[in-house]
């Protein structure tokens, strides 16, 4: 995709949203329907390029923003009313959801069209709980080479590299930019803070050229050290 | 996604466990069923013999945090093994094992402490078997929907908790005049500043009197992470989101817990008001005690069944008192006939189960049943709604095809 006319399209597309989503909401009958089609036949295929390209921005939106704490079964899973859909995404914004106020509209008129409250639930997945692999189950298993890094110097190094985005003391971002990482089952997982370190994980880049191993040593030792402080307040 | 997709267009998942009432599913389930029927064999199975073999998997119902809800097959035996029990959490489990796990005790106390797992077992040992139920268990069969984690039917389960009681630990720090309810202090940490913690508060009272511990283990093994290991609290008789998991601090306060899981989440109005009407916030209390339910955990959801006489197994269990009566009907036979209740009531506990069955006829079949504890309460065909989809108890209907 280009660059100039996807900004176009953006432009566009916010300024439509904001001009039309409330008449277009209400125009929902099968009768307002049909007389809205045969008046703006001409235009359908430019609506069509809209409608999808406004799909778009409201998935990237999704994925940028809300998975940052979910995965999509937490709204896949979902049956709800526009308005209930509306409720839910101001509540996870009041909750420090970095979702820009200029892609609330476009993400909640998404969730609202693709999980209704009408529709049937989806049949769920099915797991013996012996093969799951995830960091939801922490394994307290922490390596003896993550004992290694200083922690003084992880502080340091932590509150240039991490601190805008994971917060001052790891415990997230007000902003929302990045979870919290403190006392989290990650910190029973070097494996899985090495591979979000080398390669970066959705808005947050690869460190592997910032921090050395010796560093990124380092900064885990910090975290382990308030992990443990934070169990003893 | 880490799991076995059920929606598999063959039909080789036997046990797909659809929602009751969704009818392509139930048929989806149903031919899956009838195959696993062809692999049995005309005459094969003995008359107490699953004809099918039982489908153990949870299900999925978000990875993130991590909520797994128990198929039937995992609900049919006294004791429900900890790595079937439901799971969920609602910032997912901390770290562990990073240091010495303690427990810190203070407020409105004469001897604030704090105690490491090896000392807490000194205190007076306390063992129950006790009913674990989210409060959400069965909000997806509320209508009209609402948002929150879609249970059915298996976010509830039977085990063996053993640890330490509340009211000796309080005890042991001696209460202060005024103290009322402990502030429960979990290990779980919020993804972000603004996310409110998990804190929940019980009433001191009403809580010990009810038997509640601090459990260590869990059917007689270190209480697993998943299940809020090293330590949880557990409340005999009331919802799971009052047994804090991964328990660090319990505050004596003369109040309630300030925090939104507190004030906001899990209340519910003493009166039902219908959708779309605010409750009274005066008439909102916290959920606590448990209601009456059953559940069929033989046949399982839109199993094949032969057509003779047979068994229908199942659970059931409420709040305050016992249960003491089972009754079972079905749709093609709807006089409840009372079931045989297995073993002695015991409060907090459920209770086992049967019932001999004979089908009039092959083809679809809905069997319910409804349980009456000791207060008289029985359950109503559809529980009243409410805007978070706690405690429903309708009926529980399990569709099944006779073959």
């Amino acid at each position: 995709m280009k660059l100039a006319p996807m900004l176009t399209a953006v432009v566009v597309g916010v300024v439509v949203g904001l001009l039309y989503s409330p008449i277009a909401t209400q125009c929902r009958s099968a009768v307002q329907d049909a007389t809205t089609r045969t008046a703006v036949d001409d235009d359908d295929d430019d609506d069509d390029d809209e409608a999808a390209y406004q799909e778009v921005l409201a998935k990237r939106a999704i994925e940028e923003n809300c998975l940052i704490c979910h995965e999509a079964g937490m709204y896949t899973n979902q049956r709800l009313t526009p308005a209930q859909w509306k409720a839910e995404v101001d509540k996870m914004v009041s909750w420090g959801a970095p979702l820009p106020p200029a892609d609330q509209p476009s993400v909640i008129a998404h969730l609202a069209k693709s999980y209704r409250d009408v529709d049937p639930a989806v049949p769920p997945g099915r797991v013996a709980l012996a093969t799951v692999d995830s960091l939801e189950i922490p394994r307290a298993e922490v390596e003896a080479r993550s004992e290694v890094g200083d922690p003084a110097a992880g502080a340091v190094l932590y509150k240039t590299n991490c601190a805008n985005c994971h917060g001052p003391a790891a415990q997230g971002d007000a902003q929302g930019l990045g979870p919290s990482l403190a006392g989290r089952a990650v910190m029973n997982s070097r494996a899985a803070y090495d591979e979000v370190v080398h390669k970066g994980l959705r808005k947050m880049p690869a460190f592997d050229k910032v921090l050395n191993p010796s560093q990124q040593h380092d900064v885990f030792a910090w975290l382990l050290k308030l992990s443990r402080d934070q169990a003893h307040p | 996604m880490f799991y076995d997709s059920a929606d598999s267009p063959d039909c080789n998942d036997r046990d797909g466990e659809p929602s009751s009432f969704d009818r392509r599913a139930f048929l989806k389930a149903g031919c899956a069923a009838a195959a696993a029927g062809r692999l049995t064999g005309a005459g094969r199975a003995l008359a107490d013999e699953p004809t099918q073999t039982a489908d153990h998997r949870m299900i999925v119902r978000t990875e993130r945090p991590l909520n797994l809800e128990s198929p039937s097959a995992s609900l049919d035996s006294w004791l429900t093994p900890s790595g079937e029990v439901f799971v969920r959490s609602h910032h997912g489990a901390p770290a562990t094992g990073l240091g010495p796990w303690e427990i810190a005790v203070e407020g409105l106390v004469e001897r604030p402490f704090r105690l490491g797992l090896d000392d807490l077992k000194g205190l007076e040992p306390a063992t129950r078997q006790a009913v674990i139920q989210c409060a959400g268990n069965g909000r997806a069969l509320f209508r009209p929907r609402m948002p929150g984690t879609p249970w059915e039917r298996g976010a509830v389960g039977h085990a063996e908790w053993s640890g330490v009681s509340l009211a000796s630990l309080l005890q042991k720090a001696g209460l202060k005049p005024g103290a009322a309810h402990v502030h429960l202090i979990g290990g779980d940490v919020p993804p972000n500043p603004k996310t409110p913690a998990f804190t929940r508060s019980v009433p001191i009272e009403e809580a010990t009197a009810a038997g509640a511990l601090i459990a260590l283990r869990m059917n007689d093994a270190p209480l697993p992470v998943l299940h809020g290991g090293p330590a949880r609290l557990v409340v005999p008789g009331w919802a799971a989101n009052n047994w804090t998991k991964w328990l660090r601090k319990i505050v004596v306060s003369a109040e309630e817990s300030p925090e939104f899981f507190m004030q906001t989440g899990y209340r519910l109005a003493r009166h039902p008001v219908p959708p779309g009407v605010a409750p009274d916030p005066k008439d909102l209390a916290p959920v606590t005690w448990m209601n009456v339910k059953s559940l069929i955990s033989s046949p399982g959801l839109g199993a094949t069944v032969e057509n003779r006489p047979q068994e229908v197994r199942g659970v059931a269990w409420t709040g305050r008192g016992h249960v003491t009566k089972v009754e079972f009907s079905t749709d093609r036979d709807p006089a409840w006939r009372v079931a045989q209740l297995i073993g002695e009531p015991a409060q907090g506990s459920w209770r086992q189960f049967k019932i001999d069955w004979t089908p009039s006829a092959p083809g679809p079949c809905v069997l319910r049943v409804r349980a009456t504890d000791s207060q008289g309460d029985v359950q109503p065909e559809k529980s009243p709604w409410n805007k978070s989809g706690y405690l429903w108890n309708g009926y529980d209907q399990v569709a099944c095809l006779v073959s």
